[in-house]
């Protein structure tokens, strides 16, 4: 699976469509006391692949992060940056498919790797951590393409990703 | 290939196994400062939702404090007056098997949780254990009163709960991260169930009609104040726990290391007066000082259980018949000491206590 995946980012031959992809939007995530919901500015960074024009498949390695911050204040905070890397696989099926033009709905899905770090202030001590781990994550999308440009909208679902999910409009450019 | 599995084993393998602790802030009073702990956890604690032994926190809650006249001894009937309490949902992330907070809700939630349990575990050892109590986060508060600031902590007796307000913008550090502070809080649950025996609310209905009582009880609130503030010195070792928790411009008067003497225009229970009425806190420091100075005498374990001892004693006064002057707690603590412990104490609370002292004194002998 991964060497099929390497050839078919590195080889963009016998019909094989790469595109670059960039997803704009938030992250909500539920507030840790129970009540509400937080927003933070949020953005992912895909490389796809369309193995075969007739194939509604899609293959895609995908950065994700958003601006989530710890909060505190001077005496007292916390710091935190936490994304993902993810290698995501699905459905690519494009409706009403015009020459150049095409509407398509996306569901992907695939592991990932969680990278975090959290930052303990008190004061002029800080306890540092990293922490790395296996998650899941989901894509479910819809867009519009012209010619080499898709513009869409799309919603990420991480799983054990402080309960958050990502949407976002996309932006992307076929190689 | 092979080394990249091993990578990915790795990292996979950190995020597993079973959590043993939690990193919190407290105040350590021998480097005078705050300072990051990692506590160690009992197995039973839901660290997510914060639910332990003695404590669990809630979000979300709406109290109508204008209600509290209607709440009903040991939380009765809480749930008719507390609306929309759902749990907590902490998060964190892995440093080993301690788990750290991934944001500043979090660790305040957290401190404040493993303070509560840690105040409660204090009193348990000392024989004053407590049932488990709810903790409301940051509730929406409604009503005709409401409390006096942001970044308050409360124990509401009446509800059997405690109450933790949002810090604001100049609590930093929040008074949840305080230890002595949530020790000071527990302390007045331990006063409601040793003292009162958990029913507080027939009482305070047949004192509101009877204005006489109105002055024994400023007192009795004064015993209250200062009696946490001992119990909170204590379990943390810091008798300026107080100027501690409150920042830049702390109350010293409140230090336990100070010698108050009792103002004679205190000892009717009229006076002083503060901003919102019968200031309890300054006839409380006299009390909580002198605790502090013949703790430091005859050990804070054995005055912690003469102490508590004398709170039941005074309990079982009061629901017989209510009746409270200064000096009763003080007396049945004298009651409760041993001869030569006793002797200490009656040396300490003399010059404090100079203007009640001659009735206070036949407990001495």
């Amino acid at each position: 699976m991964s060497h099929a995946l390497l050839l078919c980012l590195l080889v963009p031959a016998s019909g094989v469509e790469l595109d670059t992809l960039a997803t704009l939007g938030v992250s909500v995530r539920a507030r840790s006391t129970g009540d509400g919901l937080e927003v933070a500015p949020a953005v992912a960074l895909g490389l796809g692949a369309r193995p075969a024009a007739a194939l509604p498949l899609r293959l895609e390695v995908a950065l994700l992060t958003d601006l989530h911050r710890g909060g505190g204040g001077d005496a007292v905070s916390v710091s935190a940056w936490q994304g993902e890397l993810a290698v995501l696989a699905g459905l690519d099926w494009r409706a009403l498919a015009r020459e150049r033009r095409a509407l398509g709905l996306e569901l992907l899905l695939g592991p990932a790797l969680r990278v975090g770090y959290v930052g303990l202030h008190v004061y002029d001590q800080t306890e540092s951590t990293w922490t790395a781990g296996a998650s899941g994550v989901g894509a479910v999308g819809a867009y519009y393409r012209d010619g080499a440009w898709r513009l869409g909208a799309r919603l990420w679902l991480g799983v054990a990703r402080d309960r958050a999910f990502q949407a976002g409009l996309t932006v992307g450019r076929q190689l | 290939m092979r080394r990249a599995a091993t990578l990915l084993a790795l990292l996979a393998a950190a995020g597993c196994g079973e959590l043993t602790g939690v990193r919190v802030v407290d105040f350590a009073a021998d480097q005078g400062r705050f300072v990051l702990v990692d506590v160690a956890l009992a197995p039973s604690i839901d660290l997510e939702a914060l639910r332990g032994e003695t404590v669990v926190l809630h979000g979300g809650a709406r109290l109508d404090l204008d209600r509290i006249d209607e709440a009903e001894d040991r939380g009765a009937n809480r749930a008719a007056l507390v609306r929309g309490a759902q749990p907590v949902r902490a998060a964190y992330r892995r440093d080993g098997a301690v788990a750290v907070p991934a944001d500043f809700d979090s660790l305040v939630m957290a401190s404040a949780f493993v303070h509560l349990e840690q105040a409660a575990a204090f009193f348990a050892e000392h024989g004053a254990p407590v049932p488990p109590a709810p903790c409301l986060v940051a509730p929406q508060l409604t009503g005709t009163w409401s409390l006096p600031d942001a970044d308050a902590l409360a124990y509401v007796p009446g509800l059997d709960l405690f109450l933790l307000l949002p810090p604001g913008r100049d609590a930093d550090p929040p008074l949840a991260v305080h230890r002595a502070t949530l020790t000071h809080e527990t302390s007045h649950r331990v006063w409601y169930y040793e003292l009162w025996g958990g029913s507080l609310m027939s009482v305070r209905d047949a004192l509101d009609t009877d204005p006489s009582a109105r002055a024994g009880l400023n007192l009795l609130r004064a015993a209250n104040e200062g009696v946490a503030d001992y119990f909170a010195a204590a379990d943390s070792g810091d008798p300026r726990f107080v100027a501690h928790a409150s920042g830049a411009s702390p109350p010293t008067w409140r230090d336990l290391d100070r010698n108050p003497v009792l103002d004679p225009a205190w000892c009717d229970g009229t006076a002083p007066l503060g901003p919102g009425g019968y200031d309890p806190y300054r006839v409380g420091s006299v009390l909580a000082a002198s605790l502090w100075r013949i703790g430091d005498r005859i050990g804070n374990a054995a005055l912690t259980a003469a102490l508590l001892g004398a709170m039941r004693r005074l309990g079982a006064e009061l629901r017989t018949s209510f009746s409270y002057t200064l000096g009763d707690l003080e007396r049945h603590l004298l009651a409760e000491l041993p001869d030569d412990a006793r002797a200490i104490a009656c040396a300490e609370l003399a010059p404090a206590y100079a203007p009640i002292w001659p009735r206070l004194a036949e407990a001495c002998r």
